[in-house]
């Protein structure tokens, strides 16, 4: 069971005060699953994430005696993540880059409620949300992170993420809709 | 066919959201191949200062304070010496040009150490304390600075001193 992350931080400032490299374990236990995850909101693509987690885990190391200023780790490693991610999102907008259609971010299971069609459609329609409601939803739904929690690692208050999760539920279920009729 | 229940006021379900799909994991080399560069990277870049120098700086605080506490019990030792006559004092010589700096007209001892301390002390208090003030003030001192008045002497502040000096 992972630690709390207020315990979890001061293990991390502590390592990283003492210079031991093993506050890198550390942070990929706590945050490696969540920040992939919110990368691949992000980015809508697994391959990418992983890109970007790597060079934000190379960031972390390099620049580690910010970490000894910060006062909220996983807030701080999410805003580099995405701060990351938007770079990468631009490079790929000048490079006229597309995403690879194999790239899934956005898995179908296998037992789902939804027809192949109707996944697709659903699929399609998170990715034109804009990138803010995405992610928030993507936080939500398939990080089972509260309201407080997103809003407390995306530096965003609680009223904001919660009508950024309600926006995104309209706007699909609006989108949705159009596609039915 | 669209399975979300689209006429419905609470509208697409997040439980179907969630269970339709799931995010795509990272692949199972990622871990090693992010944690070595990370690793590299911490290697290649000096250990951080910041949590060395946050080590000293209690120490650092504590000789600063040792430095102004030495700095101050000198000149109080100078200031309590409450048999000092003008010609102790002169005695003294530089030690009184150094450590007292200015006597204003409102009636404070104005008084300066050699790293930076400064501080200032009320002649009432200077006389409550140590009757210094006595001694500072006797006339053979007012009379040391060339022949000005007690006034005088108290407006040109260090001149008082210097003619005790």
């Amino acid at each position: 069971m992972p630690m709390p992350d207020n315990a979890i931080e001061t293990e991390i400032r502590k390592r990283v005060a003492a210079d031991d490299p093993a506050a890198l374990d550390l942070i990929w236990d706590q945050y490696g699953g969540r920040l992939h995850g919110f990368l691949v909101a992000l980015l809508r693509s697994s391959h990418d994430a992983e890109d970007v987690l790597q060079d934000v885990l190379i960031k972390i190391a390099s620049q580690r005696t910010r970490l000894l200023e910060v006062e909220n780790l996983h807030a701080y490693f999410y805003s580099m993540a995405r701060n990351e991610a938007l770079t990468l999102i631009k490079r790929r907008e000048r490079r006229h880059q597309p995403i690879h259609p194999d790239d899934l971010w956005l898995v179908p299971v296998a037992e789902s409620p939804l027809s192949n069609d109707s996944a697709q459609e659903v699929r399609k329609t998170l990715e034109i949300l804009p990138e803010e409601q995405r992610t928030v939803l993507v936080l939500k739904i398939y990080q089972d992170m509260t309201f407080l929690a997103i809003s407390d690692s995306l530096g965003i208050s609680l009223n904001t993420a919660a009508s950024r999760y309600r926006y995104a539920m309209e706007k699909l279920r609006g989108l949705l809709k159009k596609e039915a009729l | 066919m669209n399975t979300f229940n689209t006429n419905s006021s609470q509208g697409p379900d997040e439980v179907v959201l969630r269970k339709a799909f799931r995010l795509s994991a990272p692949s199972p080399e990622l871990k090693a191949r992010a944690m070595k560069a990370a690793h590299e990277a911490w290697r290649a870049t000096p250990a951080p200062r910041q949590g060395v120098a946050r080590w000293w700086y209690p120490i650092l605080e504590l000789a600063a304070a040792g430095i102004i506490l030495l700095v101050g019990s000198q000149i109080n030792g100078f200031l309590i010496s409450s048999d000092s006559s003008p010609g102790d004092l002169a005695g003294r010589g530089g030690s009184v040009q150094g450590a007292i700096e200015d006597l204003d007209i409102s009636g404070r001892v104005h008084f300066r150490g050699g790293v930076g301390y400064a501080g200032s002390i009320s002649v009432e208090t200077l006389k409550a304390r140590q009757g210094l003030l006595d001694n500072l003030l006797r006339d053979e001192a007012t009379e040391a600075v060339d022949g000005t008045d007690r006034q005088n002497s108290l407006n040109g502040s260090s001149c008082l001193l210097k003619g005790l000096a």
